[in-house]
C-alpha cells in the first residue's frame, strides 16, 4: 500500500511537469505568433506613417521659406535658417537632419547629421528631379536614413530643394521597444499561467489526491477518526465519497454498538472500547484541508500589485516634489521608499503577533485596508507629504499581508516540508516582483503613474477576495498563547555574539542598502537621465529577480560544494558593490544592465550562505532562544539597510551627482565586506581556541 | 493721430448741466459713447465684441472724427447732452481733446463727470492724460496703454539681430524722453550692450527744431550703432516721417515701442500691442466701471502682456537687414510685397 501511494504521488508530480511543459509551449507559440504579427503590422504601417509626417513637416518648412522669399528676401541670404531648422529638428525625434540645397544640389543650410551619402544624394538627378517637375517630392532610401526631397519654390519658380532625413533606426528602435514589451509580457504570462495552473492542479487534482493518500495512510494504520469532504464529481470524488461513507457507516455502527451494549458486562464494554480506541472510532472529524497553494495565489497577486510601482516610484515622487525644510531634493525623493521600508520593518513583528493571535486570513484581509487606501491615496496625491504618508500606510498593509501568508504557510505545512514551504514563499515574492516591476513600467508608459496605482488597488482587492475564499478559517492558524511573544530579552542577548553582529551590520544590512539604494532608488532616476522610459526601467529592474531565481539552484550547489560560507559571503558582498564602482562611468543603459547583473549574481550567491552562516554562528544561541527568533531578528535587522539605502544614495547624489552616487553606494558595500573579513580573521583565533577548549 | 502736434482747437461751447450718471434700472442697457479718430477700426471692434461676448447689454454711439480735430468739441457736447453712461476715446488726439490734460482740465470743454476710458494712447503720461499708471488722478477716468516694457522690447530686438551698440536720440525738454534714457541705461548694463546717446539741441524757445534731426542722426551714425531705438518721444513721433527717412538714409534701423514709426514711417520694427486686444482690455476696464461699480480713479491704467512684432519689410529690404526665418512665423509684416 505504501509503495502504491508513493507511485501515485510521483504520477501527479510527473503530470504536473508535463502540464507545465505543455502550457509553456502553447503560450510561447501563441505569444511568438502574436508578436510576429504585431511587429510586422506595426512595421508596415509605421514606415508610410513616418513618411507622411515628414512630408507634412516639409510642407510647413516650405511655407515658411516661401513666405520669407515672398517678402523679397533673397533665398541664399535668408537669416538664421539653421537655427530655424534646428528648432524643427528638435521637435521630432524621428528626424536625423534637415537640409536646404540650391537648384544644383549644393547645400546652403543644414542641421543634424548630413553624411557623405546624403551630400552625394542631394546632387543626384533623382533628388534634383523635383526642381524641374512639379511633383512636389521624391523619396530615396539611403544607408541610415530615408531621405525625402521637397521642392522649394516661390510661385512658379523653383528655388531649391528641402531634404528631410527620417532615421531608419528610429523605426528599429520603436520595433525593439515593442519587441521587449512583448517579450516581458510573454515571460509574465508564463509565470502567471504557471502560478494559476499550479493553483488549479493543486486545488482540484494533486491536493485532493494528496489528502486522499494521507487519509488512506491513516486508514491503513487503522485510524478511522477522519473523513474528507470533496464536492467534485470526478474519480477522486467517487473514491472520497466511498471512503467517507464507509468511515461514517463504520463510526455509526460503532456508535450503535456502544449504545446497544449498555447493559453488557464490564469486560465486554472494555473490549468494545478497546476496539474503538484501536481504530479511533466514535469521534469522527473532518480531515484538515489547508495547503500552501491557498496562500500562494493571493500572495502572488498582492505582491504583483505592490511591485507595479517599483520601476517609477522615484520618478513619481519627483513629479510631486515640493521642497521640504532641512532636506535636499534627492533625499526627499528617496523618502517615500525609506518610509515604506521603515514601516515594514517596524510593523512586521507586530503584524506577526496579530496573525498568530487572530489568524492569518483575518490579518490578510485586514491588511488590505491600509494597503488599498495607500494605493488610492498615491493615485490622488499631489504633494510629497501625501505620497510619503500613503506609502507608509501601504507599507503597514504589506507587512500584515506578507507575514500573514508566511504564518499561514508555516501553520499548514508539516515540519519536514517547512524549508520547501519557505522556498515557495520567497519564490512567489520573487516572481511577483519580476512580473510586477516589468508590467508596471509598461503600464506607466501607456496609462501614467496614477492609473497604475489605481490598478494596484484593484489587484490588491482581487487578492483579498481570493484569499478570503481560499485560505482556511482562522482558528487553524491561531497559535497557542504559550508560543507567542516574550523573546525580547533573549534577542538582546544576541548582541554579545560579535560575529553575528558583524554579519548583520557588515553583510546583511549592506546587501539591503545596495538593493534599495541602488536598484530601487538610484536606477530609475539615473536611467531617466539616460533617456529611458519607465518600461525600459522596469525591464532592467526585472533582471535582478530573474537572476536570483535562475542562479538560485547553482548558488546552493556551490555553497554545498565549497562549504566555506564566510568566504562566499565576503566575496559576494564585495563583488556586489565593486560592480557599481567599476562600471558607474559607462554612461549607457548597458552599463546599468551590467551593474544589475553583477549585483544580482552576487546576491544570488550570498542569499543562502547568509542564512546558513548565521545558523552556524549562532548554534548555541539558537538552542537557547530558537532558530526562528534568530532568523527573524536577522530579517528585521536587515530592513534597517532598506531604510538607509535610499537615504545614503540620495545624500551621495546631492553631493556628487548620479554616477558618483552609484559608485559611492557600491564602495560603501564593498568596504563593509572588507571590514567584515577583517573582523572574522581577527576573531577566528579566539573562536578556534574556544572550540578547542570545548 | 497724424495731427498730434497741431494745437487743440478750442471751441467756445458751454457744457450742459450734468445729472448723476448712475444707471437706475439694472436691465436698461448701458449707453457707451465712443469717439474714434479714423472710423471704427480694430480697437473699436474689439471693445464692442467684448460686451457682446460677455452678454452685457449696451448701446453704442460711435462718433468718427475722420482725422479732423475740429469735430471733437461737438462730440463732447453731444456726449454730455445724451447723458451717456461711459465715454470711450480712441487715440492721443481724441483723448487730449475730449478728456483734456490732467493738469489743465476745463469742465466746460472736457468730460469731467461722465466715466471715461481711453485707449490707443501711445504715451499717456507724455500726453499728460494721466500723471502715473497707478491712477488717472481724476475721478471719472481710467484707460489702457499699449507700449511694451523696455526689457521686453530689448529681448525682442535681440531675436531680430544680436546687437552690441544701441543708439538713442532724445530731447532734454521732454521728461518722458529723459526718463526713458535713464531706464535704458540700467537695462543696457543688465543685458550687456552699450548705449550710445545723442541729445537734440534745444532752440532759444527751449524746444528742439526739426532741422536738428539730420545732424544729430548723422552724428550717431558716425559713432557706429546696430539699432536706433526710440523709447518715448513726442517730438520724434511727430516728425516720424522725416526722422525715419533720415535714419534710413544713414543706413540706421529704427526700432520703437510705438507702432507709428514703423507703420506710418520707415522704422524697421516695433514691439507693441495689437489694437483689437487693446480694445478688449479697454472694454474690460469699462465693465469694471459700469458693472462692478468701481470708481475709475481706483482702476490702474492696464496694459496687455502679449505684444505684436511689427516689421516694415520695405525698410528691411532697403537696409538688407532681413528678419530671421523663425521670427517671420509670428511677426506682423507691413509692406511685405517688394515694390509695394
Amino acid at each position: 500500500m505504501a509503495t502504491a501511494i508513493k507511485t501515485e504521488v510521483d504520477v501527479t508530480a510527473a503530470t504536473k511537469k508535463r502540464l507545465f511543459v505543455l502550457i509553456s509551449i502553447i503560450l510561447v507559440m501563441a505569444t511568438v505568433l502574436l508578436s510576429y504579427h504585431a511587429l510586422t503590422r506595426f512595421e508596415h504601417s509605421l514606415t508610410p506613417e513616418l513618411s507622411k509626417k515628414a512630408a507634412e513637416i516639409g510642407q510647413t518648412v516650405n511655407r515658411d521659406i516661401t513666405r520669407t522669399v515672398g517678402y523679397g528676401i533673397p533665398f541664399k541670404n535668408m537669416v538664421n535658417v539653421e537655427g530655424y531648422l534646428k528648432s524643427v529638428l528638435a521637435r521630432y525625434s524621428e528626424l536625423t537632419y534637415l537640409a536646404v540645397t540650391d537648384k544644383t544640389g549644393e547645400i546652403l543650410f543644414k542641421t543634424g547629421n548630413v553624411g557623405n551619402a546624403e551630400t552625394n544624394h542631394f546632387k543626384s538627378a533623382a533628388a534634383l528631379a523635383v526642381v524641374k517637375s512639379k511633383s512636389t517630392n521624391a523619396q530615396r532610401n539611403l544607408e541610415t536614413t530615408h531621405d525625402l526631397s521637397i521642392r522649394l519654390s516661390a510661385g512658379e519658380t523653383a528655388l531649391g530643394v528641402l531634404h528631410i532625413g527620417v532615421d531608419k533606426n528610429f523605426i528599429q528602435r520603436q520595433l525593439d521597444d515593442i519587441f521587449y514589451d512583448l517579450l516581458i509580457i510573454l515571460i509574465v504570462a508564463l509565470l502567471v499561467a504557471i502560478e494559476i495552473t499550479l493553483a488549479l492542479i493543486t486545488f482540484y487534482v494533486t491536493g485532493p489526491l494528496d489528502r486522499l493518500n494521507r487519509l488512506m495512510a491513516l486508514y491503513e494504520k487503522g485510524d478511522f477518526s477522519q473523513f474528507i469532504v470533496y464536492t467534485g464529481k470526478d474519480a477522486i470524488g467517487s473514491v472520497a465519497d466511498y471512503l467517507t461513507s464507509s468511515t461514517q457507516r463504520l463510526n455509526e455502527k460503532y456508535q450503535s454498538v456502544t449504545q446497544s451494549v449498555r447493559d453488557a458486562t464490564a469486560p465486554q464494554r472494555a473490549k468494545i472500547e478497546e476496539i474503538g480506541q484501536k481504530y479511533k472510532l466514535g469521534n469522527l472529524s473532518k480531515f484538515f484541508e489547508g495547503g500552501i497553494v491557498d496562500a500562494r495565489i493571493p500572495l502572488f497577486i498582492f505582491s504583483f500589485a505592490e511591485e507595479l510601482q517599483k520601476s517609477f516610484m522615484p520618478l513619481f515622487v519627483n513629479e510631486v516634489y515640493t521642497p521640504v525644510p532641512y532636506l535636499t531634493k534627492e533625499v526627499v525623493i528617496g523618502l517615500p521608499i525609506a518610509i515604506f521600508m521603515g514601516i515594514i520593518a517596524l510593523a512586521t513583528p507586530f503584524a506577526g503577533g496579530w496573525a498568530d493571535k487572530y489568524g492569518s486570513r483575518r490579518i490578510f484581509v485586514a491588511g488590505l485596508i491600509p494597503a488599498v487606501a495607500g494605493y488610492i491615496g498615491c493615485a490622488l496625491a499631489t504633494t510629497i507629504y501625501e505620497v510619503a504618508i500613503w506609502r507608509g500606510l501601504t507599507g503597514l498593509g504589506y507587512a500584515m499581508i506578507t507575514i500573514s501568508c508566511q504564518g499561514y504557510i508555516a501553520a499548514i505545512i508539516t515540519r519536514e516540508n517547512r524549508a520547501q514551504g519557505m522556498a515557495v514563499f520567497v519564490g512567489v515574492l520573487m516572481s511577483a516582483s519580476m512580473c510586477g516591476t516589468a508590467i508596471g513600467g509598461i503600464l506607466a508608459d501607456r496609462i501614467g503613474f496614477r492609473l497604475v496605482f489605481a490598478l494596484a488597488a484593484i489587484f490588491a482587492l482581487v487578492a483579498g477576495f481570493i484569499a478570503y475564499r481560499m485560505m482556511v478559517a482562522d482558528e487553524r492558524t491561531v497559535l497557542p498563547a504559550a508560543k507567542q511573544g516574550g523573546t525580547f530579552k533573549k534577542i538582546l542577548s544576541l548582541r554579545k555574539n560579535l560575529r553575528f553582529v558583524a554579519v548583520v551590520f557588515l553583510a546583511a544590512i549592506p546587501a539591503k542598502i545596495i538593493l534599495t539604494g541602488f536598484l530601487y532608488f538610484l536606477l530609475p532616476l539615473y536611467m531617466v537621465t539616460l533617456g529611458s522610459t519607465p518600461a525600459e526601467i522596469g525591464r532592467v529592474m526585472m533582471i535582478y529577480p530573474i537572476i536570483i531565481i535562475a542562479l538560485g539552484p547553482a548558488a546552493s550547489w556551490t555553497a554545498d560544494k565549497l562549504g566555506n560560507m564566510m568566504w562566499m559571503l565576503v566575496v559576494g558582498c564585495f563583488i556586489s558593490g565593486i560592480g557599481l564602482v567599476a562600471f558607474h562611468e559607462l554612461n549607457s543603459i548597458w552599463g546599468v544592465v551590467l551593474m544589475v547583473v553583477i549585483m544580482g549574481s552576487a546576491h544570488a550567491f550570498t542569499k543562502a550562505p547568509q542564512i546558513a552562516f548565521v545558523m552556524e554562528l549562532c548554534e548555541e544561541d539558537m538552542e537557547r532562544i530558537g532558530r526562528t527568533t534568530v532568523l527573524g531578528l536577522l530579517r528585521t535587522m536587515e530592513r534597517i539597510g532598506s531604510v538607509l539605502g535610499p537615504i545614503i544614495a540620495a545624500t551621495f547624489v546631492t553631493l556628487y551627482g548620479y554616477e558618483k552616487a552609484i559608485a559611492g553606494t557600491g564602495a560603501v558595500v564593498s568596504a563593509s565586506a572588507i571590514l567584515f573579513l577583517i573582523i572574522f580573521l581577527i576573531t577566528a583565533k579566539s573562536v578556534a581556541s574556544k572550540a578547542e577548549g570545548k | 493721430m497724424t495731427n498730434r502736434l497741431t494745437k487743440i482747437v478750442i471751441c467756445g461751447l458751454f457744457a450742459a448741466l450734468l445729472l448723476p450718471t448712475a444707471a437706475s434700472a439694472a436691465d436698461k442697457p448701458f449707453h457707451i459713447f465712443m469717439v474714434v479718430w479714423r472710423g471704427c477700426e480694430d480697437a473699436c471692434k474689439g471693445f464692442q465684441t467684448y460686451f457682446k461676448e460677455n452678454k452685457i447689454p449696451v448701446k453704442f454711439t460711435v462718433r468718427d472724427a475722420g482725422r479732423d480735430k475740429k469735430t471733437l468739441p461737438g462730440f463732447v457736447t453731444e456726449a454730455k447732452a445724451v447723458k451717456a453712461d461711459l465715454v470711450v476715446t480712441w487715440g492721443t488726439s481724441v483723448t487730449r481733446a475730449v478728456l483734456g490734460p490732467y493738469d489743465k482740465t476745463d469742465p466746460a470743454k472736457h468730460i469731467t463727470k461722465i466715466p471715461a476710458v481711453f485707449m490707443i494712447v501711445a504715451d499717456p503720461i507724455g500726453a499728460k492724460i494721466v500723471p502715473n499708471y497707478e491712477s488717472s488722478g481724476r475721478d471719472n477716468i481710467t484707460g489702457t496703454r499699449n507700449r511694451a516694457p523696455a526689457t521686453v522690447q530689448m529681448k525682442a530686438l535681440q531675436s531680430y539681430r544680436k546687437f552690441k551698440r544701441l543708439g538713442m536720440i532724445y530731447n532734454t525738454n521732454e521728461l518722458n524722453a529723459v526718463l526713458s534714457v535713464k531706464a535704458m541705461r540700467k537695462i543696457a548694463k543688465k543685458m550687456g550692450f552699450e548705449l550710445v546717446v545723442e541729445e537734440l539741441p534745444l532752440e532759444a524757445n527751449g524746444k528742439p527744431s526739426p532741422d536738428s534731426i539730420e545732424p544729430t542722426v548723422a552724428k550717431l551714425a558716425k559713432r557706429g550703432i546696430d539699432f536706433l531705438y526710440v523709447g518715448s518721444s513726442s517730438f520724434l513721433s511727430k516728425y516720424r516721417k522725416p526722422f525715419t527717412k533720415i535714419a534710413l538714409d544713414h543706413k540706421l534701423a529704427v526700432t520703437a515701442g510705438t507702432e507709428v514709426l514703423v507703420t506710418k514711417g520707415s522704422g524697421l520694427l516695433a514691439i507693441a500691442s495689437r489694437y483689437y486686444n487693446v480694445g478688449q482690455l479697454a472694454a474690460f476696464q469699462a465693465k469694471r466701471v459700469l458693472v462692478d461699480k468701481i470708481p475709475p480713479s481706483k482702476i490702474k491704467i492696464r496694459r496687455l502682456r502679449r505684444f505684436s512684432y511689427i516689421i516694415n519689410m520695405e525698410t528691411a529690404r532697403q537696409l538688407k537687414m532681413f528678419p530671421p526665418l523663425d521670427l517671420l512665423r509670428y511677426a506682423e509684416v507691413i509692406n511685405g510685397k517688394p515694390g509695394s
